[in-house]
C-alpha cells in the first residue's frame, strides 16, 4: 500500500510552490521595504559623520539626543524642548486631523450609504478620485487658497471685507486644514464599507421601541460600525503622523512635524543617526497605535468581517 | 455488462484532519469492485463519504490508506491530469469566459489532439446530447438544464475510460430531472464507457443503475442491484434508507438448516428461509415491505392482526396504518385497481398476511 | 401613495445630507481654481488676464519638466510592470490555498509598506542606498525602480487577491480533470478569469509610482526628478502657474485612470 505518504507530499508540494511563487515579491520587499529598516537601526547607534553620512563609530549619542540636550560648554542635561514640542505638535495634529476628518466624513460616509444603489456607486467614484489624486497637488490646491495671494484672501479683498491679507498660511491650522483635506477619503472609505453591511432594519427596530434620533446614533449604529470607524482612523492617524510634504508646504520652515524633524538631520542638521532614531521613534509610535487597533477590533467580538 | 473490473477500491481510507484533534473518518476501510461497462452508483444521505470516495477515484484527494486501482492499475499516485477518468461537477463547473464548444473541447486540446480531431469530436458530442444549436454560446447565457447536458458532453469528449457523476441532476426541476435520467442511461449505453453515480435519491439509484452501493458514515453497507438492495437489504439502515419499510423486533425460536422459526410473540410463530446465521434465544428485526403485506382474506391465515389506526389514500394506492401492539403502527400497502376500493372503518379488526419468502431478517 | 411632508424617514439623520454634501464640494472646489489658472494668460492667481495655453506650453517647453515627466513615466512604468506581476505571484501563493507555516509572515511582509509611514521608508532607503553609492559608485535608476517597485507590490496585491478569491477553485479541478498540467490550467482558466484584476492592479500601482513624493524625493540623486519631485521643488522657489499645468495634467490622468478601474469592476460585478 504505497498510498501512506500521500496527502502529506501532496501537501508539501503546494506549499514549496507557494513560497517559491511567493519568494521574488520577497526578496524585493525584503531589500527595498522591510531589510533598510534593520539597517537603520544600524546607524541609529552609530555616530554622525562630518559632512553628512556616518562614522562607523559605535555610540548612543543620537538616542540621547531624540529626548535631551546636552550643553556644549557645561555639560548640563536637559530636556530637548524642540524635539518635544515638534512631536507633541506631531501628535496633537494628528489627533485633531483624524477628529476632524471623522467629524466630517462618518456623516458623508453615512450619506453615501444610504443612496440608492444606483447612484451609490457616483458618489463613491466621486470620494475615490481625489484619493488617488497626488497628495503635492491637493497640497497645493490649499496652498492656493489660504495664501496671501490667494482665493480667499484675493477675494476678500475685492469685496473690501478687509484691506490686509489674512495671514492663514505657515499655521498650525494651515497643516490641520491640509492633512484633513488630504487623508479626508481614507477615513469616508472605511467607514463606508462597515456601513455597506449594517442592516438598517435594526434602525427600525430602535424606532418602534421608541428610541430618539441620537440613541439610534450613538447606541446602535456607531457600535456595529466601530471596525469602520478604527480602521478609518488607523488610516488617518498614520499617515498624519508621519507627514512630511503637507506640512512642509503649509508650515513654513516654522511649524515643524516629527517628518520635517527627520529629514532637516539628512539636510541642514547633518546627523543621520539622530534621523535614524527620530525615524525609529515614530515608527515607534506607530505600532503602539496599530496594537491598539488591533485590541479594539478584537475586543468587538473577533471576526466582524474583515 | 463485462465482467472484467473497470476500477478496484481496496481498503480505502480517508481522515480529514489527521494531525489535529478534530479528525474526521470521511471514509473507514472502504471497499468495492467496479465493473466495466456498468452504470454503477453510490447511494447515501449526505456525509456518507460518496463524494469524498468520487473525488478520490478522480484525483482530487488522495487516500490515507489504501489502493485505488484502474483497469489492474495503481493510480492514487497520479494526479488528476494523468488519470483517464473525467467528473460531472455538481454545479457544473462549465469554464465561463469559453463559449459551449470551446468548453466541450478543452479535454481534447489539452491531450494535444489535432485541430480537426478536436473540431470532429466536438461536433460529434454537441449531436450526442443535442446542443448543436448553441455551440456558440456563452456560458452565462444557457439554461441550468442545457449547461448540464454541456458538462456531460465536455466529460465525455476525451473519451475517459470511467465517467464520475457528482450528484449531476440535484440542480434540475423534477420534470428536468425524469427527462436527464432516461438520457444518462441511454448515453450510458450508446458510449458503453462505465459510469460511477452520486445520488442521495434512492429512487434515482433503483431506476438509472445496474449495482448500487448503498453508505452510510465512512462505509459501504451494501452493493447489489436494485432488486437485491430492496428486496434484500442487509441491515437496518439499507431497509430504512431505500423505500418504506415496517421493523419487527422478534426472537428466534429454533432452527433447522436454514429455516429459522421465529417467535412474534403473543404466540405466533413463523418459519424464516434465511442465510443469516442466528441462534436460538437471539434477537433479530424482521423488515417487511408494506407492499408485499396484504389484508388477510377471512378464510386465510394471519400472521398479525390489530386495529386500523388510518386509511390514507394516494391515488395509485391506499396506505393502511394499523397498530399492532407495537411501538409503530404496520403499514400495509394495497394497490387501487379500479373498483377494489377497500373501505374499512377506522378501528376495526385488521388481519395482515405476509407471505414468508418476503421476510427479510437483518443484523441487528 | 406616499405622503413626503413632515413624513418620517428612517434613514435620515438631521444634518448629515448637508454635511456629506459640504464635504463633497470641500474636496472638489479647491482643485477648481487650481484647473482655471492653468489657462490664466497672466502670473498672478488673483488677476485673470485671459484664457490661454501659455503655462502648458512653458512646461512643455521647459527642459526640466520634461527630464522629469519622462523619468517618472519610465519609473512608473516599470515599476508597476514589475511590481504587478510580483504581486501577482505572491497572490497565486497567498490565496485560495491550505494555511501553512509563514503564511501570516508573507503577508506581513507584502502589506508592511501600507502600514509603515512613508518617512521611515525614506529614511530607511536613502541611508541603504547612500551605502551603495559609496561602495559601487551607481547613479541610475535602479535606486528608484526598486523603491517603487516595493511599495507599489501591496497596491497591485489588494485588488488581485481579491479577484482570485471570488473565483472557485472548482474551475481549476475541473481543467486538471481534463488533462490540463498545472501550468496549462493556469494559463487557459485562471489567468483569462484573473485579468480584470491584474489589469485593475497594474493601473493602481502606475498610479501610485507616479504619485509618490516623499520615497522618491529622499532616494532620488540630485538631478534626478519626477514631476512630483520637481512640483515640490518648485514649491519653494517661485509659484507660476506652470505648476498649476502639470498639477492638472496628472490630474486627468489620475480621473482617466480612476474612471478605468471602476468601470472593470463594474464589469466584473455582471
Amino acid at each position: 500500500m504505497a498510498t501512506d505518504n500521500l496527502e502529506a507530499l501532496a501537501y508539501k508540494k503546494e506549499v514549496k510552490r507557494n513560497w517559491l511563487l511567493s519568494t521574488p515579491a520577497l526578496i524585493v520587499l525584503v531589500c527595498a521595504a522591510s531589510g533598510p529598516l534593520l539597517i537603520m537601526v544600524l546607524f541609529s547607534f552609530l555616530t554622525p559623520g562630518d559632512y553628512g553620512g556616518v562614522k562607523w563609530k559605535w555610540s548612543t549619542e543620537a538616542w540621547f539626543q531624540v529626548a535631551f540636550y546636552k550643553d556644549i560648554f557645561d555639560d548640563t542635561v536637559t530636556i530637548a524642548d524642540a524635539h518635544l514640542s515638534i512631536l507633541w505638535r506631531s501628535v496633537r495634529l494628528s489627533f485633531l486631523t483624524t477628529l476632524t476628518a471623522f467629524l466630517l466624513g462618518f456623516p458623508t460616509a453615512y450619506f453615501i450609504a444610504t443612496r440608492p444603489p444606483e447612484t451609490r456607486n457616483i458618489w463613491l467614484f466621486l470620494v475615490t478620485i481625489p484619493f488617488w489624486t497626488n497628495l503635492l497637488i491637493r497640497t497645493f490646491a490649499i496652498l492656493e487658497i489660504i495664501r496671501n495671494h490667494g482665493v480667499i484672501n484675493s477675494f476678500l479683498l475685492a469685496v473690501g471685507a478687509i484691506d490686509q491679507p489674512l495671514d492663514m498660511l505657515f499655521t498650525d491650522i494651515a497643516i490641520l486644514l491640509g492633512m484633513t483635506y488630504v487623508y479626508i477619503p481614507l477615513m469616508i472609505l472605511p467607514i463606508y464599507a462597515s456601513m455597506e453591511r449594517f442592516d438598517f432594519r435594526l434602525v427600525e427596530a430602535a424606532y418602534d421601541l421608541y428610541a430618539s434620533r441620537w440613541r439610534v446614533l450613538r447606541k446602535i449604529i456607531l457600535p456595529l460600525v466601530k471596525p469602520g470607524v478604527i480602521a478609518g482612523s488607523i488610516l488617518v492617524f498614520i499617515p498624519s503622523l508621519g507627514a512630511y510634504v503637507t506640512p512642509r508646504v503649509l508650515g513654513g520652515g516654522k511649524n515643524l512635524m516629527l517628518g520635517n524633524l527627520i529629514e532637516l538631520q539628512f539636510g541642514q542638521g547633518r546627523n543621520w543617526p539622530l534621523g535614524a532614531a527620530l525615524s525609529l521613534t515614530l515608527l515607534a509610535i506607530v505600532m503602539i497605535a496599530l496594537i491598539f487597533y488591533v485590541r479594539s477590533a478584537q475586543k468587538d467580538g473577533g471576526g466582524h468581517g474583515h | 455488462m463485462g465482467e472484467t473490473i473497470a476500477i478496484d477500491i481496496q481498503h480505502v481510507s480517508k481522515i480529514f484532519g489527521a494531525q489535529s484533534d478534530q479528525e474526521v473518518r470521511a471514509l473507514d476501510d472502504v471497499s468495492v469492485a467496479i465493473l466495466q461497462n456498468e452504470f454503477f452508483t453510490l447511494l447515501g444521505p449526505s456525509g456518507c463519504g460518496k463524494t469524498t470516495l468520487l473525488r478520490l477515484i478522480a484525483g482530487f484527494e488522495q487516500p490515507t490508506n489504501g489502493s485505488i486501482l484502474l483497469e489492474g492499475a495503481e493510480i492514487s499516485t497520479l494526479p488528476p491530469f494523468e488519470r483517464p477518468v473525467n467528473t460531472v461537477f455538481q454545479n457544473y463547473a462549465l469554464f465561463p469566459h469559453m463559449t459551449v464548444a470551446q468548453n466541450i473541447g478543452f479535454g481534447l486540446e489539452m491531450q494535444a489532439r489535432s485541430k480537426d480531431e478536436v473540431t470532429s469530436t466536438v461536433t460529434e458530442m454537441l449531436d450526442l446530447v443535442r446542443m448543436g444549436a448553441l455551440k456558440d454560446r456563452r456560458i452565462d447565457q444557457i439554461s441550468g438544464g442545457q449547461q448540464q447536458r454541456v458538462a456531460l458532453a465536455r466529460a465525455l469528449a476525451p473519451r475517459p475510460k470511467v465517467l464520475l457523476l457528482d450528484e449531476p441532476l440535484s440542480a434540475l426541476d423534477l420534470k428536468l430531472r425524469k427527462e436527464m435520467q432516461v438520457e444518462l442511461k441511454r448515453l450510458q449505453h450508446e458510449t458503453g464507457i462505465t459510469f460511477v453515480f452520486v445520488t442521495h435519491d434512492q429512487e434515482e439509484a433503483l431506476t438509472m443503475s445496474d449495482r448500487v452501493a448503498v453508505m452510510n458514515e465512512g462505509k459501504i453497507l451494501q452493493v447489489g442491484r436494485a432488486h437485491e438492495i430492496y428486496n434484500r437489504p442487509s441491515d437496518r439502515f439499507v431497509a430504512d434508507f431505500i423505500g418504506d419499510t415496517n421493523f419487527l423486533s422478534a426472537q428466534v425460536s429454533s432452527r433447522a438448516n436454514s429455516i429459522l422459526t421465529v417467535d412474534l410473540g403473543s404466540g405466533t410463530y413463523v418459519q424464516i428461509d434465511s442465510q443469516y446465521d442466528a441462534q436460538p434465544g437471539q434477537s433479530i428485526t424482521l423488515a417487511i415491505r408494506p407492499e408485499q403485506a396484504r389484508l388477510a382474506n377471512a378464510d386465510e391465515e394471519a400472521m398479525m392482526q390489530g386495529t386500523l389506526i388510518d386509511c390514507i389514500y394516494i391515488g395509485t394506492d391506499t396506505h393502511y396504518r394499523i397498530d399492532i401492539g407495537r411501538e409503530d403502527p404496520f403499514v400495509v400497502r394495497v394497490q387501487n385497481t379500479s373498483g377494489e376500493r377497500a373501505e374499512r372503518d377506522l378501528g376495526s379488526a385488521i388481519r395482515i398476511a405476509v407471505d414468508p419468502i418476503a421476510i427479510q431478517v437483518l443484523k441487528d | 401613495m406616499v405622503i413626503r411632508r413632515g413624513a418620517f424617514v428612517i434613514k435620515r439623520m438631521p444634518g448629515f445630507t448637508l454635511v456629506a454634501l459640504a464635504c463633497f464640494f470641500a474636496l472638489y472646489m479647491p482643485l477648481a481654481p487650481l484647473v482655471v489658472y492653468s489657462f490664466n494668460e497672466g502670473n498672478n492667481i488673483a488677476l485673470w488676464e485671459g484664457l490661454s495655453l501659455r503655462w502648458y506650453r512653458e512646461a512643455w517647453d521647459n527642459e526640466l519638466v520634461q527630464s522629469a515627466a519622462i523619468r517618472s513615466l519610465v519609473v512608473a512604468t516599470v515599476a508597476s510592470v514589475i511590481a504587478t506581476v510580483l504581486a501577482t505571484m505572491v497572490a497565486l501563493g497567498t490565496t485560495r490555498t491550505r494555511p501553512y507555516r509563514g503564511q501570516t509572515t508573507i503577508y506581513a511582509l507584502v502589506n508592511q509598506p501600507l502600514i509603515v509611514p512613508e518617512i521611515v521608508t525614506a529614511v530607511a532607503l536613502l541611508i541603504l542606498f547612500a551605502m551603495i553609492k559609496q561602495a559601487t559608485d551607481y547613479h541610475g535608476y535602479a535606486y528608484l525602480i526598486s523603491a517603487h517597485t516595493a511599495f507599489c507590490i501591496p497596491f497591485a496585491y489588494l485588488p488581485i487577491r481579491a479577484r482570485l478569491e471570488g473565483m472557485d477553485r472548482v474551475l481549476e479541478t475541473a481543467a486538471a480533470d481534463l488533462y490540463a498540467t498545472p501550468w496549462q490550467a493556469f494559463k487557459r482558466v485562471t489567468l483569462p478569469l484573473l485579468l480584470p484584476g491584474i489589469f485593475a492592479g497594474a493601473m493602481l500601482a502606475f498610479v501610485i509610482s507616479l504619485d509618490d513624493v516623499v520615497i522618491t524625493e529622499f532616494v532620488k540623486s540630485a538631478g534626478q526628478d519626477t514631476l512630483p519631485t520637481y512640483m515640490l521643488g518648485q514649491l519653494r522657489r517661485t509659484i507660476t502657474p506652470e505648476i498649476n499645468a502639470i498639477s492638472t495634467v496628472l490630474l486627468t490622468v489620475s480621473v482617466i485612470m480612476v474612471t478605468l478601474i471602476f468601470f472593470l469592476s463594474r464589469k466584473k460585478a455582471k
